[in-house]
């Protein structure tokens, strides 16, 4: 007998669109962390493989003004997935973080450290989208044409991929006699030299190729 | 951009890496690389289609089918009956599209301020401006010709017997929904894993926080019952309960552990 | 003369501030980037009701001493899964401000502040190295001058967008259809020397109106900045007078920046070792000296203090009189026992003398330090300073 095919579920934190319903008596607090948390002990108790959050990095604008219909505001991704991961156990903490707008260093010690706070949970849903409005909010400004932001979220990936695995190790033991090593040889080094990780505004990239030893 | 990693191995090594973007491009970086697709396509045989193609494009990567789930995000609407959760579901629709949202729906294909209008009327006679598509800003668009659009509303609304604004926005931006019993939409959701549409769904609740309370109460039994979904969870990681493989750890650091 | 309470504080750093420390038998040397030992440090720090644990971090990546602890958690990330399980404990966690991005950092330290109902706080720093800036490669490394100058602006900016959510912005008129009164949010339209920022948060204002900014006064260069911008400035010094001399220069320096000197809270650190008799702490201390080579003090040595429960209310009870401190962070030498020794001895020590409350008041960390919410530079008509 061949196993079912078991389904995968994960849980939307109802957003910042029209999907969501606030005008409904029983909606509550799209920001208080009552609301994640409860939403989270939810998907849990019905066996859920993981708890997911969208992101967009500027507040939507309607001729000329923001968007007041919908939802607006939610809270910053990496650090609510960081406290849910204290009220629930088993369940997958999925993050919608973009690619264009964060650096690949911080991003993978960002998912490590979430790794490690639950204990192997976390998950990463890489969006590109990188129009010139949410850029003025960042530093890199600007935008990227499509075949330049997949070529940065390659790196990205690949950085995450790299230090995740090849971090420095522990130390094995704390009774170690003085002068031993605490951890082990040195970690090892990650050179990535990324053909769009010097674009600035304006998509101007420096038309390296990619080198990477690790 | 060089240097040493301060923070060790976490257990997965690294995220379980999902990805949301439907261009061939996003599709082929999908594929190479991530071990989820999240994707709007929704009804059952768009979805086989999807299916059938990312996991193609796994395959060219040297992949195995399995090791990249389709995940297409979902809304439900239960009740107690299939009756009861259709009343509802309707009742829903008309939460979420407001006789402003309405209008500021039509503004968006229009690209014209169209406050004046009334939502429980009739589609504006005057076509699109497809010169001003930044009308709204900071949010995912998928590009299509406004007029094409526009048109295709305009025949919605005739066909359904004249339909008033509010009521062609409801019909025409209403995506894949599962409404029903509990059994029923435990079904139906099966149906689609089962016959390869998906491997299963991020379900979007309209509300927060309770949402999902009904579904874990009583659409979750019933997909257990069906042998379709866990009744415990198995694996110490998330990329275990999802049954992917896991993440390689390099050589060296393998080397090491013996060693130490 | 009344004395306003005296602040207390912990930092706990890797498996203690002594360079020996993971090699102690009772250290958590194989636990350090495990949550519960994280959970272990806020639970012990909530039960001795300090009013801050700081949660200190850099993007120093790991060097070539084998000798070292190495690596650390990101400590934003830290302290949001700590919150909840330590309600009412102050937690600062430092985010450096010269290669992030300054609208991450805000809606962080935004959604910190959410989840610990409004205990959070943030000790921005700055990046020095080369080392630190190659793991970004997006810039070079840069003098003390342009790094704070650049800091003072990250400061400037990110306070900004916590501002740009006034408090009542969510109206949810069911009416009019409008979830947000759009009037209520303000794009900071910021543009400096080193970056500019366009719009507003996407988080809404958090609970404190502005979790807790610390700021270190040690180099100069951060001088001005935390004159200007810091609600709590932490200093190192050698000894007692030389912090009451860094105090007077800072409280001047506040002053000079038009401010109170009275609303911002200077905070002595001082590295610590409590035992129950002086030569057991003496003795502790030879172990922790003995498990390294050579003890190598990079920049000022901060006050060091080993000794009984007594002794340390002495030190404490000193440094308030004689004007060095409003407030001590005590920086446990080893850990987790360390910060044990301080919470059920050293803390009820304190309390039996009247230099700590008996059960700490507020129902914000701004509360807790008699610290008055802040008012939004958008509101009426406002623009930011
Ligand atoms: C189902 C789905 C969900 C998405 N969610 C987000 C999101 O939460 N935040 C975001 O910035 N972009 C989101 N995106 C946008 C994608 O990351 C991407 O930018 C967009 O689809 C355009 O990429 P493409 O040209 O490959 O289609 C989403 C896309 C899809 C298809």
């Amino acid at each position: 007998m061949t196993a079912r095919k078991q389904i995968r579920l994960g849980a939307h934190f109802p957003g910042v669109n029209n999907t969501t319903v606030w005008s409904d008596p029983a909606a509550g607090s799209q920001i208080a962390f009552d609301s994640f948390a409860h939403f989270a002990r939810t998907a849990e108790r019905g066996f859920f493989d993981f708890l997911f959050l969208a992101e967009g990095l500027r507040l939507r604008e309607h001729r000329g003004r923001i968007h007041d219909l919908d939802v607006v505001g939610r809270p910053d991704t990496f650090t609510v997935l960081a406290a849910l991961a204290g009220v629930t156990g088993h369940l997958g903490l999925a993050g919608t973080i973009n690619t264009t707008f964060n650096e690949p260093y911080e991003l993978a010690r960002q998912f490590a450290t979430l790794d490690h706070l639950s204990a192997g949970r976390a998950a990463w849903n890489m969006v590109t989208s990188s129009d010139a409005f949410t850029g003025e909010n960042f530093r890199r400004g600007g935008f990227l044409a499509r075949e330049d932001r997949y070529t940065r979220a390659r790196e990205g990936v690949d950085v995450c991929r790299r230090c995740g695995t090849a971090g420095p190790t522990t130390p094995s033991s704390p009774t170690a006699a003085p002068g031993c090593s605490c951890a082990t040889a040195a970690s090892p080094t990650c050179t990535t030299r990324r053909a769009s990780s010097t674009c600035t505004a304006g998509s101007r990239c420096r038309a390296a190729r990619r080198a990477t030893r690790c | 951009m060089h240097g040493r990693f301060s923070v060790p191995r976490s257990p997965q090594g690294h995220p379980v890496l999902i990805q949301a973007g439907d261009s061939a491009e996003g599709r082929d970086f999908a594929a190479a690389t991530a071990d989820a697709i999240f994707t709007l396509h929704g009804s059952y045989d768009a979805g086989r289609d999807f299916y059938a193609d990312v996991k193609g494009r796994a395959v060219r990567h040297g992949r195995r089918p399995e090791d990249l789930l389709v995940l297409p995000g979902a809304t439900f609407v239960l009740g107690d009956t299939d009756a009861d959760a259709a009343d509802r579901a309707v009742e829903v629709r008309r939460a979420q599209v407001g006789p402003q949202t309405a209008i500021a729906f039509l503004e968006q294909i229009w690209g014209r301020d169209l406050s004046g209008y009334d939502a429980d009327g009739p589609l504006p006679a005057i076509d699109p401006d497809v010169d001003n598509v930044s009308i709204t800003r900071g949010r995912v668009r998928h590009a299509r010709d406004p007029r094409t659009v526009a048109q295709e509303w305009r025949d919605l609304a005739a066909a359904k017997g004249g339909l008033s604004i509010r009521e062609t926005v409801i019909e025409a931006t209403s995506r894949t929904s599962f409404i029903g019993s509990a059994r029923t939409v435990a079904a139906e959701l099966d149906r689609y894993v089962q016959g390869d549409a998906c491997d299963g769904f991020i379900l979007i609740p309209h509300l927060t926080p309770g949402g999902l309370d009904a579904f874990a109460d009583t659409v979750v039994p019933e997909l257990q019952d069906r042998g379709s979904l866990r009744t415990e969870y198995t694996g110490t990681t998330l990329r275990e309960n999802l049954g992917l493989r896991p993440t390689a750890r390099p050589a060296t650091d393998t080397t090491r552990r013996t060693s130490a | 003369m009344t004395r306003r309470p005296v602040h207390l504080a912990v930092e706990v750093r890797g498996a203690g501030a002594h360079p020996g420390a993971w090699r102690a038998p009772d250290s958590a040397a194989t636990r350090l980037f495990s949550p519960a030992y994280h959970l272990l440090l806020a639970q012990l720090a909530h039960r001795g009701g300090l009013d801050v644990l700081f949660l200190p971090d850099s993007f120093v990546p790991p060097g070539d001493d084998p000798g070292l602890v190495r690596g650390a958690l990101d400590a934003v990330a830290v302290a949001a899964r700590v919150a909840p399980a330590a309600p009412r404990l102050g937690i600062v966690a430092t985010a450096t401000v010269t290669h992030t991005e300054p609208f991450h950092l805000s809606k962080a330290i935004a959604t910190l502040d959410f989840v610990s109902s409004g205990f959070a706080g943030w000790q921005p720093d700055v990046s020095r190295t080369a080392a630190e800036a190659d793991l970004f490669g997006r810039k070079a490394a840069a003098d003390a001058g342009t790094l704070w100058r650049e800091a003072d602006e990250a400061v400037e900016v990110v306070t900004a967008l916590w501002d740009s959510w006034e408090d009542d912005a969510e109206i949810r008129d069911v009416a009019t259809g409008r979830f947000v009164d759009r009037d209520k949010l303000h794009p900071v339209g910021f543009r400096g020397e080193f970056f500019s920022v366009a719009g507003a948060s996407i988080t809404p204002r958090p609970p404190q109106g502005h979790p807790l900014v610390v700021l270190r006064a040690d180099e100069p260069e951060a001088l001005a900045v935390a004159a200007r911008r810091a609600d709590v400035v932490r200093i190192s010094a050698t000894h007692v007078g030389a912090a009451v001399a860094a105090r007077t220069r800072i409280r001047d320096a506040v002053a000079a920046a038009g401010r109170d000197p009275d609303t911002v809270g200077v905070w002595l650190d001082v590295e610590v070792l409590v035992a129950p008799t002086a030569a057991q702490a003496r003795e502790r201390l030879a172990t922790l000296d003995g498990y390294v080579r050579t003890l190598a003090t990079v920049g000022t040595a901060p006050l060091r203090f080993a000794g009984t429960p007594a002794g340390l209310g002495d030190l404490v009870d000193h440094a308030v009189r004689s004007g060095a401190a409003d407030g001590i962070t005590l920086v446990p030498l080893a850990l987790p026992g360390g910060l044990e020794q301080i919470v059920h001895h050293a803390v009820p020590h304190l309390v039996g003398r009247g230099l700590r409350p008996e059960r700490p008041h507020g129902s914000t960390l701004r509360e807790r330090l008699g610290l008055a919410r802040p008012a939004n530079v958008f509101e009426k008509g406002g623009v930011p300073a």
